[in-house]
């Protein structure tokens, strides 16, 4: 097996989506649990691993960055990569569009192109869905079951794993001091539209959800090849035709925040 | 239960009439003025009538059949007009209201689109009291508007007297309409060959009047329908449908339906009336602090594609995106009719199959019927009504009927979804196109192939049915 780089990272994320049975285009949120409000934008369902658009007071920070490279299972602490950013690009979605692609829990997100950048240097690939990188709703769904989340998980050791992630002891906690925070921040405003935002999301809070859903799959297996924009050279034994296998679960849903935590790692192939 | 005579209707309906006044003695008396040709208990009157006497009591199998249809097709207009008057409230402070007013907006939409679920629920529920004696689901309806059929009651002049059954926006006349709708009464106390004219003054009247008949009609004959041809699926939204085999079972069916939605007078907070009263008082409070609030969009009454020669009235919209846009919508409305009555006609699909047809109609009502009916509340309705948009229609063109053939049936759905799709995508891609209509027809297109897929199975179940020989299977489907 050849060597390999296996990237590591972590982060919240922020997801503005509507959710059943509001249709998946609903803009505002009106029967589902998740909403926008105020001058919030419409709701976009689109996945940001950095610089949201909006920042909902008292949610976590969004940022999605990687905190471990190992070489062949030997951590490297001084790669260019180590505290550099992870995004999805091109505006990924959960693809579930209620049940029509995929049901709760499965949601493929598409597109999918990875980037992976710090200190200068960075790499980039995108996975299509099937070998002529077809829009999803033309995607053969047996091919796309490669990219299907493999369901809710939501045992015990799951959760344990999700909270520590996110370095939460106790959901009521969390949410019991949410919710103080949220009428704190009411009681000192007397712009009514702010009160009308707090109220609903006063009205509709929820704790954090310890629950998750996996991801595995290879990142071009059906096809394309990744970038790498190495000046330094420090990448350059970087296969970028070989499938890169990436694993990662998403959860930890702070739905008063939009926002939910990832956690992965995607391994790269070197070339001998 | 003695047959009711005209005095003791008359004193009912008075003090349904005072009951409601009472409870919103707040408002104005907006509750029973629903169009201008209605007196002031939201009830129209017509000419008198001529004709034979007809009976007006439940008295065997035909007149419960009969009543359970007119529940149906009461439970189908009301969720209609539930969707519509909600599809047409503002979604943000862009369309002119406060954000604050944007919140409440959204809060009373969404409590409309609830009781409009569970109002499905009890569609499903009458649907499977009908199958339970014998009878099939029902869900055919007249074109909107409908003014003189549902809550037949006698006037004092001895005219039949009616609620009018209308798609209009959310206002305080419409919602009042709907309290009106689900208005409680007070607990009640020669064997006719054809089916009854029914009176009712409230759903709950109608129903009392369904429940005395089963019990009153031999439990041993009565219930000849198939046990398993009813619909036991919450339908993934928590939905609470009731299976009926006996008396006690449709007892308890139907009253759950009077309890939850049209409720009793000592009915929780949960009711559907309790529920529109308070978004009653809220949206009266509201206009007492801003009186230009308007909390919906200028969507026209009882928008039409054409004349309906059942349903005279209405407004014809004749702005050519709206039109074109509500003709899709309304072929889409009537595939999931269709798909409805297979689904509920129990014509032999498996589980997997079944299944498949209930993700696809509850897909089509959340990810293409909804959106594409509010995405007509932001088109104009034409040159007839300036300043107004249109909105879902709801309109049937025809008398929807199945196939006999069950592979058919699954032939024609996929069709149809299929042409559905194409005539959104044409759609989305003209000048101007609203932009939602591009998403709406990926979503067309995903429904038509996950009952593309289901239809080779169809086939085969059917041919290895009838002993096609198996080489015919392999080539023929």
């Amino acid at each position: 097996m050849p060597e390999s780089l296996e990237v590591g990272f972590g982060g919240w994320f922020q997801c503005r989506l509507a959710t059943d049975p509001d249709p998946a285009d609903e803009p505002r949120g009106v029967s589902g649990w998740t909403f926008a409000v105020g001058d919030e934008p419409d709701l976009d369902r689109i996945i940001r691993f950095q610089d949201p658009p909006v920042h909902r007071s008292h949610g976590p920070d969004v940022s999605v960055a990687i905190d471990t490279i190992a070489v062949e299972g030997r951590n490297v602490t001084d790669h260019p990569l180590i505290g550099g950013r992870v995004d999805l690009l091109g505006e990924p979605r959960f693809e579930g569009r209620n049940g029509l692609i995929a049901e709760d829990g499965e949601e493929p997100i598409a597109p999918f192109m990875l980037e992976l950048t710090g200190d200068g240097v960075s790499l980039r690939r995108h996975d299509p869905l099937d070998p002529q990188d077809s829009a999803i709703e033309e995607v053969d769904p047996g091919v796309l079951r490669r990219r299907l989340a493999g369901g809710v998980e939501g045992d015990p050791a799951s959760a344990r794993e999700v909270l520590q992630a996110i370095g939460v002891e106790d959901p009521q906690e969390h949410r019991r001091v949410r919710e103080q925070r949220l009428r704190t921040e009411m009681a000192a405003t007397g712009d009514p539209d702010k009160r009308a935002g707090l109220e609903k999301r006063l009205r509709s809070l929820r704790g954090l959800i310890p629950v998750r859903v996996s991801y595995r799959f290879a990142i071009g297996e059906l096809g394309g090849v990744g970038e790498v924009l190495d000046p330094r050279g420090s990448l350059a034994d970087a296969d970028v035709v070989a499938p890169w296998s990436i694993q990662f679960w998403m959860g930890g849903w702070d739905a008063d925040a939009l926002c939910g935590f990832v956690r992965g790692a995607v391994r790269i192939p070197l070339q001998s | 239960m003695a047959a009711p005579d005209s005095d003791r209707r008359r004193s009912l309906f008075g003090w349904v009439v005072k009951l409601t006044c009472t409870m919103t003695a707040d408002d104005d008396s907006s509750v029973f003025e629903p169009g201008a040709t209605d007196d002031e208990d939201g009830a129209s009157d017509t000419r008198a009538e001529e004709g034979c006497p007809a009976p007006t009591k439940i008295e065997n199998r035909a007149g419960l059949l009969h009543a359970l249809t007119e529940a149906a097709e009461l439970e189908h207009g009301l969720l209609l007009q539930y969707l519509f008057a909600a599809l047409s409230m503002k979604k943000s402070s862009s369309e002119g209201i406060t954000v604050a007013q944007a919140e409440l907006v959204r809060e009373w939409e969404g409590v409309i689109l609830s009781v409009a679920r569970e109002e499905m629920a009890h569609l499903g529920t009458v649907c499977n009291l009908l199958t339970a004696i014998g009878g099939a689901a029902h869900f055919g309806r007249p074109n909107f508007p409908v003014p003189s059929r549902y809550f037949r009651m006698e006037s004092d002049g001895g005219s039949p007297r009616y609620v009018e059954f209308t798609l209009a926006p959310f206002s305080a006349e419409s919602i009042a309409r709907f309290v009106r709708f689900e208005a409680p009464e007070p607990p009640a106390a020669e064997r006719a060959l054809v089916e009854p004219e029914l009176r009712y003054s409230t759903i709950g009247d109608l129903y009392r009047q369904i429940e005395a008949a089963f019990v009153e009609l031999e439990d041993a004959t009565l219930f000849i329908g198939p046990q398993h041809a009813q619909d036991r699926d919450d339908w993934s939204l928590g939905l609470r449908l009731w299976n009926v085999i006996d008396t006690q079972s449709a007892i308890t069916a139907i009253r759950s339906i009077v309890a939850e939605g049209e409720a009793t007078p000592t009915a929780g907070p949960a009711s559907h009336f309790q529920r529109f009263q308070r978004i009653q008082r809220d949206l009266s409070d509201e206009v007492t602090r801003d009186p230009d609030f308007t909390p919906a969009r200028p969507v026209v009454e009882n928008p039409l594609t054409r004349s309906h020669f059942e349903s005279p009235g209405g407004a014809l919209i004749d702005d050519a995106d709206a039109c074109k846009i509500s003709e899709l919508f309304n072929a889409v409305y009537g595939t999931m009719i269709l798909m409805l009555m297979q689904y509920y006609a129990f014509a032999g699909e498996s589980e997997e199959q079944r299944f498949g047809l209930r993700a696809a109609i509850r897909q089509l009502m959340s990810a293409v019927i909804r959106p594409l009916g509010e995405v007509l509340t932001e088109i104009p309705a034409g040159s007839r009504f300036p300043g107004q948009t249109a909105g879902p229609s709801f309109e049937l063109y025809t008398d929807l009927r199945l196939p006999a053939h069950q592979a058919n049936a699954w032939t024609i759905f996929h069709e149809r979804l299929a042409e559905e799709a194409e005539a959104c995508a044409r759609l989305s891609t003209e000048e101007g196109a609203p932009p939602r209509l591009r998403f709406l027809q990926q979503n067309l297109r995903l429904v038509a192939r996950s009952v593309e897929r289901h239809i080779r199975s169809v086939l085969l179940g059917r041919r290895i049915h009838t002993g096609t020989p198996t080489s015919e299977l392999v080539h023929g489907a």
